[in-house]
C-alpha cells in the first residue's frame, strides 16, 4: 500500500486528481488516510458529526474502478465532508441538535447525488451550531457535539454555523467541504478558520434534502482551500432543481478564463472598514489586504451600503420563516432540548411574531434589493473584511455588545446581512493574521457573477500565499 | 454513605434554589428575546415604505 504523506492531506483538487490519474496512490488508500485522519482529529476539534468510512471505501473502490478504465470524473476520488444539515441516506442527520439526534433520511440531498456524480468521495457528516443558529445563540456551545474548536487555537471558537465544514478543511480532515449560509455562516468559519469559502447566488445550489432555516435566505456551498477548488465545487454541486422551489434553473461552468482581469474591474470598498471598524489587531493584515487587492489594478471606489437596517430586516424575515418551519418542534416542548438558553427563547419568540412585521420586513427587503442593483451599476464588486477581527475566545458572549465606539462613517457596515437580503454571492479570502489567528476579506458580486468573483480570488492568491498556511496543531 | 439530616437539608435547599432559578433565567431569555424582536419592528419602522413597494414574495436576486 503506498504512504499517503502529509502533504496530501493540505493538496488541492488539482494536485490531488493529478496524482490519483497517475496512480501515486488509489483513491482507496487516500480515503482510508483521510478516515482515519478525521476520525481520529475531528474529534478533538469536534468536529465530526458521523464518520461515513464505509460509504467512503464503497464510492472510492469504485473511482479506482473507474480510473483504472480510463473513465475520469472531475471530483474523481477526492475526499469530502458535508454539514450535518445535508442528508446523506441512511445516515444519521442531526442537524446539530438534540431533538433530532437520531433523525435519518432515505435519499440523499441533491447536491450528495451531484458529487456523487462528479465522483468525490463523501467521508463524513461534519458538526453545526444547532439548527443553523437560526433562533439567535449566545454561545459558541450552542451544539450537539460542543463547541466548534479553531485548529489554529483550540480556546478559539471556529465560527458558525458550519463550523465543522469550517475547522475540517483548515485542519486538513477533508479535502474540501459543502456549507450551508442564511446569514454568515459559510463566511464566518471560513475567515475564522483561514479557508476560501464561497456563498454563491440565491437559486444557483440545489437545498433539496437540506434541512430548511429560511427558505428565502438559506444557500449551500463550498469551503476549500483555494478559490480555484471553490470553482471545480460549485461546478458540480450548482444547477436547477424540480425539487427546491427557490431553484434559479441555472448552472455554473467554472471558466475563469472568459472572466475580465482585475484591472478592467471597478472595486467598490470603504476605507473605514479596514481604518475604523476592523479591530486594531486585525488592521495591519486586511490593511495589506486592500493594498495587495489595489496592486491588481482594479480600479478602487470609495462607497457606502444604502442605509437601511439590514441585520434588524434580516433577522425579522428569518423569524417569520424559521418559525413556521419549526413550529412542531417549539409547540412540542422538545425545544428545550436545545443547548442553548438564548437559542430556545428565540425560537419560541418567533412565534410571536406579526404578519404585519414580516411582510414589512419583505417590502423593506425589495426596497433593499432595488437600492444594491443601482449601487452595483457603478461597481463590479464589493470588498470588506470578512469578519472585523479574528475569532472569539470559546467562552466570549457571542450576543456581548461591542466594546468599541461605533466609527462614524457607515463603510460597508452590514454586508453580511446585506448580501444576503439581496442574494448575491461572496467569497472569503484568507489574507493574514491578527492574534496568531487568520482574519480574512470578503468580495460580493452581483448574481450569477461567480466565474467573475473566484477569477479574482485565484488571482490574489497566486499573490499571496495566506490560503497554503497549516495551523499548528494540524 | 450515611447523610446527614444537615447534609440532606443543605441538598434539599440547593436543589429548590435551582428549581426556582431555572425558570427565572428562562424568563429573562424570553424576554430578552422579545426585546430583540421589538428592537427590530422599531428599526423596521423607521424604513420608508411607499405603498408601491410589494413583498420580495417570488424571491429571485
Amino acid at each position: 500500500m503506498a504512504t499517503v504523506n502529509e502533504d496530501v492531506f493540505f493538496a488541492g483538487i488539482a494536485d490531488l486528481t493529478k496524482a490519483l490519474r497517475a496512480r501515486e496512490f488509489s483513491a482507496v488508500e487516500l480515503a482510508h488516510a483521510f478516515c482515519a485522519r478525521l476520525e481520529k482529529l475531528g474529534p478533538r476539534y469536534n468536529a465530526l458529526a458521523c464518520s461515513l468510512k464505509k460509504l467512503a471505501i464503497r464510492q472510492a473502490k469504485n473511482a479506482d474502478e473507474e480510473i483504472r478504465r480510463g473513465r475520469y470524473r472531475p471530483l474523481q476520488g477526492i475526499p469530502y465532508g458535508v454539514k450535518d444539515l445535508i442528508a446523506v441516506a441512511k445516515y444519521p442527520t442531526t442537524w446539530g441538535a438534540r431533538p433530532y439526534a437520531a433523525q435519518v433520511f432515505e435519499e440523499n440531498a441533491t447536491v450528495v447525488n451531484k458529487l456523487n456524480k462528479a465522483g468525490a468521495v463523501c467521508i463524513g457528516k461534519l458538526a453545526m451550531v444547532e439548527l443553523a443558529g437560526g433562533g439567535g445563540y449566545r454561545y459558541a456551545s450552542a451544539s450537539l457535539t460542543g463547541p466548534g474548536l479553531n485548529p489554529w487555537d483550540r480556546a478559539r471558537w471556529s465560527g458558525g454555523s458550519s463550523s465543522g465544514s469550517g475547522i475540517a478543511v483548515a485542519a486538513g480532515l477533508v479535502t474540501f467541504a459543502l456549507g450551508s449560509e442564511t446569514s454568515g455562516s459559510i463566511l464566518t468559519p471560513s475567515a475564522f478558520c483561514g479557508v476560501t469559502g464561497l456563498r454563491p447566488t440565491y437559486g444557483l445550489v440545489s437545498r433539496h434534502g437540506c434541512m430548511a432555516l429560511s427558505w428565502t435566505l438559506d444557500k449551500i456551498g463550498p469551503m476549500c482551500r483555494s478559490a480555484e477548488d471553490c470553482g471545480l465545487v460549485l461546478q458540480a454541486i450548482s444547477g436547477g432543481d424540480y425539487e427546491d422551489p427557490g431553484s434559479g434553473g441555472r448552472s455554473f461552468y467554472y471558466s475563469p478564463r472568459f472572466a475580465r482581469p482585475a484591472k478592467d474591474l471597478v472595486i467598490g470598498y470603504a476605507p473605514a472598514d479596514f481604518e475604523e471598524w476592523a479591530e486594531p489587531s486585525a488592521r495591519p493584515d486586511l490593511q495589506g489586504a486592500l493594498a495587495a487587492v489595489k496592486s491588481m489594478g482594479a480600479r478602487m471606489k470609495e462607497v457606502e451600503l444604502p442605509d437601511f437596517p439590514y441585520g434588524a430586516i434580516l433577522s425579522t424575515v428569518l423569524n417569520g420563516e424559521m418559525g413556521s418551519v419549526f413550529e412542531k418542534l417549539i409547540r412540542s416542548g422538545r425545544v428545550n432540548e436545545l443547548a442553548d438558553k438564548r437559542q430556545i427563547a428565540g425560537l419560541k419568540a418567533s412565534l410571536d411574531l406579526p404578519a404585519s412585521e414580516y411582510l414589512k420586513a419583505m417590502r423593506a427587503r425589495a426596497l433593499v434589493q432595488e437600492a444594491i442593483r443601482r449601487l452595483f451599476l457603478d461597481v463590479d464588486l464589493l470588498l470588506a473584511p470578512s469578519r472585523m477581527g479574528p475569532a472569539p475566545k470559546i467562552t466570549d458572549r457571542l450576543d456581548a455588545p461591542p466594546a468599541r465606539e461605533r466609527p462614524k462613517s457607515r463603510g460597508l457596515n452590514g454586508i453580511i446581512p446585506m448580501g444576503n437580503l439581496v442574494g448575491y454571492p461572496a467569497l472569503s479570502l484568507p489574507c493574514g493574521f491578527a492574534e496568531k489567528m487568520p482574519v480574512a476579506i470578503s468580495f460580493v458580486s452581483r448574481p450569477w457573477f461567480e466565474n467573475q468573483l473566484i477569477a479574482l480570488g485565484v488571482e490574489f492568491q497566486s499573490r499571496t500565499d495566506w490560503h497554503k498556511r497549516r495551523p499548528p496543531a494540524a | 454513605m450515611a447523610v446527614t439530616r444537615r447534609e440532606w437539608a443543605g441538598i434539599v435547599v440547593a436543589a429548590a434554589a435551582e428549581a426556582a432559578g431555572a425558570p427565572q433565567q428562562a424568563d429573562e431569555e424570553t424576554r430578552s428575546a422579545r426585546e430583540a424582536m421589538e428592537e427590530n419592528a422599531r428599526q423596521l419602522d423607521g424604513v420608508p415604505l411607499p405603498m408601491s413597494a410589494e413583498p420580495a414574495f417570488s424571491f429571485k436576486p
